[in-house]
């Protein structure tokens, strides 16, 4: 009890200070900050000119041949030849202090522009929502095909340490397929699914990829492709690439153009639309210091969100599985 | 075991452990996802806006010759401007997305001209119209007079942002513009931009000139040049105008070309009915033998890190290509195709060795690998011959001359192409063009 009558006081003035405080916050909070008063207008992108670069006339005339030794001017110059003025190397009304060219956007730009150029990893719920959409009940109650309910890998698919977006609770138990104890019966696999098997068997094991492709090319045969496990047909996947690649646009005389491969992971909505495409962050890592890879993966990432090419004609059944799906961009044949 | 033995073995514990650690994040990310396979690209166009730029009235002329550069690289398709639904009024504000993506454009350019204190101040961004975030933005000052050149710059900045590779737009091209009846043409020594804009005749076509080539470093060409009488090789400053002879030799001096760092000029010398490949130093002038051969060695040209050189000989009864060291030697062939091979230029890239071919009664320009695998032909016609890269190595220039009709020689004309052979462009010349020599990017 004795800090009591030797504090009462010293309470007061951090009492009052500290309610003084709350209504400011509550102010704050309710008025919001006199700067932000300006943020509706989300037109308006105060993107900052990251370089400024003093241009001179054709060329910089270049201090060669006055002292060479042999120096003599043939009489063949013509008088129309006059020689440029010399640049200007002045200090010119720089508009901004100069930062240097910087590939990053700008914060500012970040913070104004409507999308953000790269999406940060971690996203939230939003998106969790997504197969509750009213039209998704068309296609949610999908009963599964038999060529899905036979894969003899019923998996329950460990809890998932999703980095990106958590995936929305998996409605595993609706499958009645796995109530049907019935081993898999091959000879009732259409050809198609068991070249997909077959494919996806081989690329099911997580083996390191250091033989494929050409290891010393930054950003080809990424080890993620280790690690992906593929359940679509060759002619479903064929269908959806087709859709897509009229849309992917590449520099194809680039240097080494066919050894790049790109990965961007796409959410996709039960129409078929692509919804969000981020550059997978493998491919980002790769691409840092490698402006080819970059250049075909934003291509890539381009072709995905590109309504003309969309919406993917993708296996109904199999929404569950490619509401979020990676596409892999490889311009193979390229030269 | 030495102290830095086992650190090297703890470091490698500790790497391991970091892998062991990392790989579940990796796999978390992508575990469970479908993989849909997307192979082989297409070779479409990248859909392009390119408005107006706004402010001073250069700016209309300015986005027109941006666009041209872009067509022209046949990488881009500027898209028709009355196409267009949003007038950009406000080149910093966000565009309206969606009206760029109903003309199904993939990129956005848009920028300001403005006057500061006499200079023009000339501002661009370029949008990537799907995923709606700014891919760059440059501010440039110049003289007035000098805006197409700010036009090229930023040309090439949007070629680069969107393909990964340098551009080639700011560039100049000298050549020999030829006039006159065959049995007396005039060839002058002429230079322009890369689009034909900015033409000036450097000589006045008293001598006959024949092969200029560009330094690599350097507004300089060198060239071969009648003016004494006697061919000789002549090293001449495009700016200034001024020119001088490279090397007294007693004999003919031909073919000449610069080292990657522009120090060195490596041309054939004939002599006695012979020719061998010397190299000189351009300051010093003193001067290497390369090969010493009976046979006719000519048209060198260095590899971009200067440790080799391609050339021409018949040392093995035809003309054919061969790679040597820089420091000279035997030489390895590297053409077998059918055919005689000709003018060897090394891609500044390093990956490809362009070449003249002649076979039947064609002349091509192809390419190689510098081991001589991947023969390409990516023209042909009666006569296509000369080739030179772009500074990126993406694009070859040549010239092309039309068979002779009623007596008359037919037309000589310059063209571009690139290495995949799809984009095959004329380029504007007020006279017959032969012997494109295509400049450095300029230094800003």
């Amino acid at each position: 009890m004795r800090w009591r009558g030797g504090s009462d006081r010293e309470m007061t003035t951090p009492a009052v200070l500290s309610a003084g405080a709350h209504v400011v916050l509550l102010a704050v909070a309710i008025l919001g900050l006199p700067t932000l008063g300006r943020a509706p207008d989300d037109s308006l992108a105060d993107v900052p000119i990251y370089d400024t670069s003093e241009v001179g006339p054709q060329s910089k005339a270049p201090v060669v041949s006055q002292e060479r030794p042999q120096d003599r001017k043939l009489p063949e110059a013509e008088k129309n030849t006059p020689a440029p003025p010399a640049p200007q190397v002045e200090a010119a009304p720089k508009p901004k202090p100069d930062p240097k060219p910087d590939p990053k956007p700008e914060p500012q730009v970040a913070a104004i522009q409507p999308k953000v150029e790269e999406k940060p990893a971690p996203k939230p719920e939003p998106k969790v929502e997504k197969p509750k959409e009213p039209d998704a009940e068309a296609i949610k109650p999908k009963p599964p095909e038999p060529a899905v309910e036979r894969k003899p890998e019923p998996k329950p698919e460990p809890p998932k340490p999703e980095v990106r977006k958590p995936e929305p609770p998996k409605p595993e138990p609706p499958k009645p397929p796995v109530a049907k104890p019935a081993p898999p019966k091959p000879q009732e696999k259409t050809v198609d699914q068991i070249a997909s098997e077959a494919i996806n068997r081989a690329q099911r094991p997580p083996q390191p990829v250091a033989g494929a492709g050409k290891p010393n090319v930054p950003g080809t045969r990424t080890p993620q492709t280790a690690f992906v496990a593929g359940r679509l047909t060759q002619s479903e996947n064929a269908a959806m690439a087709d859709k897509v690649r009229p849309c992917w646009s590449v520099n194809d005389g680039g240097r080494d153009a066919s050894q790049l491969i790109v990965y961007v992971v796409v959410d996709m909505s039960p129409e078929g639309y692509v919804t969000d495409a981020v550059i997978s962050d493998a491919t980002r890592a790769a691409m840092a210091n490698n402006p080819m890879l970059r250049a075909f993966a934003e291509a890539a990432r381009r072709a995905v969100l590109n309504p003309r090419c969309q919406p993917l004609p993708y296996p109904r059944h199999k929404y569950d599985q490619l509401k979020r799906f990676e596409f892999k961009f490889d311009p193979r044949d390229l030269r | 075991m030495t102290r830095s033995t086992l650190g090297h073995r703890l470091l490698a514990v500790a790497i391991a452990l970091a892998a062991v650690l990392a790989a579940p994040v990796a796999w978390a990310q992508t575990r469970g996802l479908l993989q849909v396979s997307v192979e082989g690209a297409a070779a479409n166009p990248v859909p392009i806006a390119v408005t107006d730029f706004v402010g001073d009235a250069t700016g209309v002329q300015l986005s027109q010759v941006i666009a041209a550069d872009l067509e022209r690289s046949g990488l881009f398709r500027p898209i028709d401007r009355g196409a267009f639904i949003e007038r950009i009024a406000d080149p910093a504000r966000t565009p309206r997305f969606q009206d760029w993506r109903a003309i199904n454009a993939d990129a956005l350019v848009v920028g300001s001209v403005t006057q500061q204190g006499g200079r023009l101040r000339v501002e661009f961004r370029l949008w990537d119209v799907a995923a709606g975030s700014q891919l760059t933005g440059r501010a440039y000052f110049a003289e007035g007079a000098n805006w197409r050149r700010i036009a090229h710059i930023i040309a090439d900045e949007i070629f680069k942002r969107i393909t990964g590779e340098d551009g080639f737009f700011d560039t100049r091209v000298v050549y020999v513009a030829e006039t006159g009846p065959g049995n007396a043409r005039v060839k002058k020594l002429a230079i322009m931009d890369q689009d034909g804009a900015n033409h000036r005749f450097l000589t006045d076509g008293r001598s006959l000139v024949l092969t200029p080539r560009f330094s690599p470093t350097l507004q300089e060409v060198v060239y071969m040049s009648y003016a004494q009488g006697a061919p000789r090789v002549y090293l001449m400053n495009v700016d200034s105008a001024r020119q001088e002879l490279l090397g007294n030799f007693p004999n003919m001096t031909f073919a000449p070309r610069f080292s990657p760092d522009g120090n060195r000029v490596v041309m054939s010398l004939a002599s006695d009915g012979n020719s061998d490949i010397y190299a000189m130093d351009v300051r010093s002038r003193s001067i290497n033998r390369l090969t010493n051969h009976p046979a006719i060695d000519t048209s060198p040209s260095y590899a971009p890190d200067g440790g080799r050189i391609v050339f021409t000989s018949d040392r093995g009864g035809s003309q054919q290509i061969y790679v040597m060291s820089s420091g000279g030697g035997e030489g390895q062939r590297i053409s077998f195709g059918q055919g005689r091979y000709s003018t060897p230029v090394w891609s500044p890239r390093g990956d490809y060795i362009a070449f003249t071919k002649q076979e039947g009664g064609s002349f091509s320009i192809g390419i190689m690998r510098p081991n001589g695998d991947g023969e390409r032909i990516l023209a042909s016609s009666y006569l296509d011959e000369g080739p030179t890269w772009a500074p990126n190595g993406r694009y070859l220039m040549f010239f092309r001359q039309a068979p002779n009709a009623g007596g008359r020689a037919g037309a000589v004309r310059l063209q571009m192409v690139d290495t995949t052979g799809r984009v095959l462009r004329p380029v504007p010349t007020p006279t017959d063009a032969s012997d494109p020599a295509w400049s450095p990017l300029i230094p800003q």
